[in-house]
């Protein structure tokens, strides 16, 4: 044997307890490594668990449901915008069963704000600080339409014709309304076209007031009064008629009322709202409105004004559809009907509805195409909407045929 | 099981006892032979031949631990069987790198091998072992009892492999300086 096998050899003959060292030296090593990996890892999924909370509380997508509660629908340009709870806008189109995230509220959400929609022919449009923001249909980008000067309590937009929306705003001083306004926009330039309401009272009048007075809610009811004006006339026109609204004082100050006119013709009994105004074809929709001596009646019911000089009045409480029907879900013993109500004499046509699992239809929306519900469902137990297509025989709507029984599923 | 127990089979001379042990440890004797000879069917052997040694040293031996008991068989085998095969063929292994590298230490040369040589050897060996800080003592056995290569040295204990690499090289020149003061070069 060589010596330095020999060495080799006697390594061998060490007591145990080196070895014992080394093992244990190793484990050690080794769990710190684990540790550490762990660690990391923890990391890594704490880092992915917040990501996707975040997500689910703020994000579109994940956790994001189209329905939710109060989301509003709004049917225009052949889609369907609606509101999360969340804040997030879908648009979705009922050819494609898609449904697109269009205006994201992620980076806003802890706001807990929703903004204010509404959409007609042209696009779809929101509201987000001093800004009116506008998408074209069929587009995703947002452009700059209109700004106002500054950030109001309250805001609401409307449909106000085929390009045209109502924009509402109010400015308060802790719980006293200092200024009020109702203006119509161009809602392909921008410009202003109308100022319908506004009502601009003086600071000082407000500070000579005094909460403790008992007369403090009669005084400020009569300083609203004095310094609100209305436009004396709000006009549409629908393919090669004017339309004039014209201003009639009501009750109360925010009792303002329109008649609708034509030539200085009267075309409705009644009075109509100046704003939400929607399309339907190539006709204007036009709300009967709750002022003047409407203002004690439980009115419901639309104008509706077409390019070929004809006028009808629907007065049963439903939503547009298209030109010739208007649709409204009753509530019947064993569920719902869903009624499609003929505009020319109000003649109401149920519909075979195939409906979604056992889900009660809160609010329903259509195009005349097609129609869309939107209620709670149990089994999800969340609010969500449903897309269905309207069948026609012989130019009445006869059904409804389920196309998609949950339009968020598509995001 | 614990040790102890396996090791009690052994002594009731029950055969799970052999079951027992290479479900605990037979992936470590095959680290150990691996690293010997280099060749699977050498290192099975080695480490079959392990538990039959085993089978025949427990009793009258008792271990008090199992595994370090296991894995000096199956070093000594494996290096019997390395001396063994080696005139015939290189195995290209760790243990020709180990032995160039303690040729450093002690000539590459002819011994007799006493009895009183290889005791003398031993003693000097543990008092060395003693002297030695415990990591620098780790790497050296790592490197010439395990006979694990410097790479898995340096995974192992979490240093690199430059680190091991000088910590042997020192070592082993303490170690040749403590053998020549001793008269055993």
């Amino acid at each position: 044997m060589k010596r330095n096998e020999l060495l080799l050899d006697v390594i061998g003959e060490v007591k145990d307890e080196y070895l014992q060292e080394i093992d244990s030296r190793i484990k050690r090593v080794r769990h710190r490594r684990m540790w550490k990996r762990g660690l990391l890892a923890a990391c890594v999924i704490l880092i992915v668990g917040i990501a996707v909370q975040f997500a689910v509380m703020f994000g579109g997508g994940l956790g994001s449901r189209g329905g939710g509660f109060s989301a509003e629908g709004l049917v225009a340009g052949g889609y369907y915008f609606h509101q999360t709870r969340d804040g997030d806008v879908f648009r979705y189109t009922p050819e494609e069963g898609s449904d697109r995230l269009l205006k994201s509220s992620i980076l806003d959400r802890w706001k807990d704000i929703r903004y204010p929609i509404t959409a007609n022919d042209y696009g779809f449009y929101y509201s987000k600080g001093d800004w009116i923001y506008r998408i074209k249909h069929g587009e995703t980008k947002s452009e700059k339409l209109y700004h106002h000067e500054s950030k109001p309590n309250y805001l609401y937009l409307y449909p106000a014709g085929a390009n045209d929306i109502a924009l509402r705003v109010s400015y308060n001083r802790a719980d006293v309304m200092t200024h009020d306004e109702l203006l119509i926009i161009d809602g392909i330039t921008g410009e202003c076209k109308t100022v319908i309401m506004e009502q601009g009272i003086p600071a000082q009048a407000y500070d000579s007031l005094s909460i403790d007075d008992r007369n403090f809610y009669a005084e400020q009811e009569a300083l609203l009064v004095s310094h609100t004006v209305y436009a004396d006339t709000v006009t549409y026109t629908v393919g090669d008629r004017t339309l004039e609204l014209v201003y009639q004082a009501g009750k109360e100050w925010y009792d303002y009322t329109y008649r609708l006119t034509e030539n200085g013709k009267t075309l409705y009994n009644g009075y109509v709202e100046p704003y939400n105004v929607r399309t339907v074809g190539d006709s204007l929709v036009f709300t009967v409105g709750r002022g003047g001596n409407n203002i004690d009646k439980d009115l419901n019911g639309y104008v509706i004004v077409s390019p070929d000089g004809s006028n009808h009045v629907v007065n049963v409480p439903s939503v547009p559809g298209n030109e010739k029907f208007f649709f409204t879900v009753k509530d019947m013993d064993d569920g719902q009907d869903i009624l499609a109500v003929r505009v020319n004499d109000n003649e109401k046509f149920k519909l075979k509805w195939d409906r979604a699992e056992e889900r009660h239809a809160r609010d329903i929306y259509s195009d005349g195409s097609y129609l869309w519900t939107m209620g709670f469902d149990g089994k999800k137990g969340d609010y969500l909407a449903s897309c269905y297509r309207i069948e026609y025989e012989n130019g009445i709507p006869t059904a409804l045929t389920l196309i998609d029984d949950d339009i968020t599923d598509n995001n | 099981m614990e040790d102890e127990k396996i090791v009690a089979l052994y002594w009731a001379r029950d055969e799970r006892a052999i079951t027992l042990s290479k479900e605990k440890y037979e992936h470590y004797l095959y680290t150990i032979a691996l690293n010997i000879l280099a060749s699977l069917q050498d290192a099975e052997e080695s480490v079959s031949d392990t538990y039959v040694g085993a089978w025949n040293s427990i009793p009258p031996h008792k271990p008090v631990v199992l595994r370090t008991y296991l894995g000096r068989i199956t070093r000594n085998l494996s290096l019997k069987r390395y001396r063994y095969w080696h005139a015939e063929k290189r195995y290209g292994g760790e243990t020709e790198l180990a032995l160039d590298e303690l040729s450093e230490v002690v000539p590459d040369t002819q011994t007799a091998e006493s009895e009183a040589e290889r005791r003398e050897l031993i003693r000097i060996l543990q008092v060395f072992l003693a002297s030695l800080p415990s990591d620098q003592r780790m790497i050296f056995l790592m490197r010439y009892w395990y006979l694990h290569p410097v790479a898995v040295i340096a995974k192992k204990l979490g240093y690199s492999q430059s680190k091991v690499k000088m910590t042997l090289k020192r070592t082993r020149d303490s170690l040749r300086d403590l053998l020549n003061e001793e008269g055993l070069l």
